[in-house]
């Protein structure tokens, strides 16, 4: 039984290519009161992960992606990128380093004064590569994001998915191995933000990338994101991966997060034409969510059954999360209350959120 | 070339042309020389900018405003100890561009100024995340983007500099303002008032053509 074999030593590359711990920042506000913009953030981004921070605006997400890069210095916490901590890091160092993190803006934040190419080449410039050094570096970023034909273009030439393009492609010209992404899609219409989610997915396989991005819309995260927190007021309230928190919602803000983006709005006047509860019973709109192993059990009819309801199924649907399917189904639940409520127990017991539907306006 | 008007005064005309365009020539190039660096300095220190500075920006904004507000004519006898230490003399065209030149500097700082807070904070911003330094992001960021305000400011600077050289007269400069008061009023010869007159519109238009043509060719938005 004698070990034989050394520990392995622990590998060079940290595990975390993000780790903010403990971060606060208030802005000053009139009357010295001010906002907590972050209030005891902590996050940790594996490496090679997409990872989705959501949140409205005045959540703080914007506060949160800028510390990463230190565009804002947070008052207190820890900034760890690459296993390296930046608040400690002196003005020369820190600009070295934000070389190796890309960033990509809802505005593009392009020049307009140069051409895609010299866009592109600026954070190289600025990094001190040699001009015939340049060159290449530039066409082999434009060619990752298919934009090689618009080089000369200015940006007031090109559309807003062409210039996000060029912005991605300006972000990874330094060859980064983190991208922070600040509401990169937000200003494009649905059709170019499936395209950009896509391409960044892409780049994020090629280039082993670690993503870090903050949104208001809960399809981008459900689109491309592998974990997600929820920020509010300053604060993380829930995190994990995408499909146990759009499955298995905790907060509140989560819910309504996930409602906007894969719930039910039953259509007005579909619920005026539902029969009437009987005397005695009541008429409830449940909206239940399969995922798990339980999803795939006849559980409506088994309800119905056990707890002597009458269930009508209004409507249904099958959506997925990356690879992972689940089912959405509206029911009408006709029974006594005590009853209706055993059932929503019963199915919460196997894992089946159910929550009440929204009727709409 | 003027046949209305008798040689020798045509003579008078050309010289009158000559030193007007040496005035604002002169005048424009020490305001754009030192404007530009003094209202990057501006740019930088002032609040929320790349070097705040309260203890530089503030006493640079006010004797910025001080310069402004005082009437041209009262600043170019004011300083009349001034001009005579930089020009030797303080009679003269070159020595009216002294008191031009320091008037349209403060001008010219201001219309820099506020073309370099037109630049979009959203592109400061990306270039520090890429890792620029304080004086990259001046020259390769905000002067760049800022270049047609910035021309446009340059174009609004000599057209007043024509304006303000009229008034050189009062100190010696000479030009076409002045020589319009010596002839065309002082003298009541209507001609050279209205060929001065006439003379010094297309001038101003031909300036401001210039101006709104070079704008349009170095705005790419």
């Amino acid at each position: 039984m004698a070990q034989t074999t050394a520990h392995r030593p622990s590998p060079a590359a940290p595990e975390h290519a993000i780790r903010l711990t403990d971060l606060h920042r208030r802005f000053a506000g009139r009357g010295g009161v001010g906002t907590k913009a972050l209030d005891g953030v902590s996050l940790d981004v594996a490496a090679g992960e997409i990872f989705g921070i959501v949140g409205r605006s005045g959540a703080g997400k914007s506060t949160l992606i800028r510390c990463v890069n230190l565009l804002e210095r947070p008052d207190s916490g820890a900034v760890r990128v690459l296993g390296e901590d930046l608040l400690l890091l002196g003005d020369r160092a820190l600009r070295e380093r934000r070389r190796g993190i890309g960033m990509v803006f809802q505005h593009f934040n392009l020049l307009s004064s140069r051409t895609v190419a010299d866009n592109v080449a600026y954070p190289l410039e600025v990094a001190g590569i040699p001009a015939a050094e340049r060159g290449p570096r530039v066409a082999e970023a434009l060619s990752l994001v298919g934009l090689s034909e618009k080089a000369g273009a200015y940006p007031a030439q090109l559309s807003g998915g062409q210039k996000q393009r060029v912005g991605i492609a300006r972000a990874l010209a330094p060859r980064p191995r983190i991208l922070l992404c600040d509401e990169a899609t937000s200003a494009l219409d649905p059709e170019t933000t499936q395209e950009i989610l896509g391409l960044i997915k892409r780049l994020r396989d090629k280039l082993d990338l670690t993503v870090l991005l903050i949104t208001h819309e809960m399809a981008v995260v459900k689109e491309i994101c592998d974990r997600v927190a929820v920020m509010e007021a300053g604060q993380v309230v829930e995190q994990g991966r995408v499909f146990e928190v759009f499955t298995r919602p905790q907060h509140p803000t989560t819910r309504r997060f996930i409602a906007d983006t894969i719930g039910y709005a039953v259509p007005p006047g579909t619920v005026a034409r539902l029969p009437a509860a009987r005397p005695g019973e009541e008429r409830r709109l449940l909206q239940v969510l399969f995922a798990g192993p339980n999803s795939t059990r006849a559980v409506i009819s088994e309800a119905s059954r056990r707890f002597e309801l009458d269930l009508d199924i209004i409507s249904g649907r099958i959506d997925a999360i990356g690879e992972e399917p689940f089912g959405l189904m509206a029911l009408a639940a006709y029974g006594a209350p005590a009853r209706i409520d055993a059932a929503v127990d019963w199915f919460g017991e196997l894992g089946l959120a159910v929550t009440p539907v929204n009727e709409g306006a | 070339m003027i046949p209305w008007m008798p040689p020798m005064l045509q003579q008078l005309f050309v010289d009158a042309a000559i030193e007007t365009l040496t005035m604002v020539a002169g005048a424009a190039l020490v305001a754009i020389m030192v404007g530009l660096p003094l209202a990057l300095l501006l740019h930088a220190t002032d609040r929320g900018g790349l070097a705040q500075n309260g203890l530089v920006n503030r006493p640079l904004g006010l004797l910025i405003n001080a310069v402004r507000s005082t009437p041209f004519i009262i600043l170019m006898v004011a300083i009349v100890p001034f001009t005579r230490l930089v020009a030797g003399t303080s009679i003269g065209t070159g020595a009216a561009i002294v008191p031009l030149a320091l008037a349209s500097t403060a001008f010219i700082t201001r219309l820099f100024e506020t073309a370099f807070r037109e630049v979009d904070r959203g592109v400061v911003e990306a270039a520090r995340a890429m890792g620029s330094t304080r004086l990259q992001i001046l020259w390769k960021v905000i002067v760049p983007e800022a270049l047609p305000g910035l021309i446009a400011a340059v174009t609004v600077t000599l057209v007043s500099l024509v304006g303000y050289s009229a008034m050189a007269g009062a100190v010696g400069g000479g030009g076409l303002g002045d020589l319009g008061i010596r002839f065309g009023y002082q003298r009541f010869m209507p001609e050279v008032m209205a060929s001065v007159v006439i003379v010094l519109i297309l001038f101003v238009q031909g300036l401001q053509s210039l101006g709104d043509w070079l704008v349009r060719r170095v705005r790419r938005r």
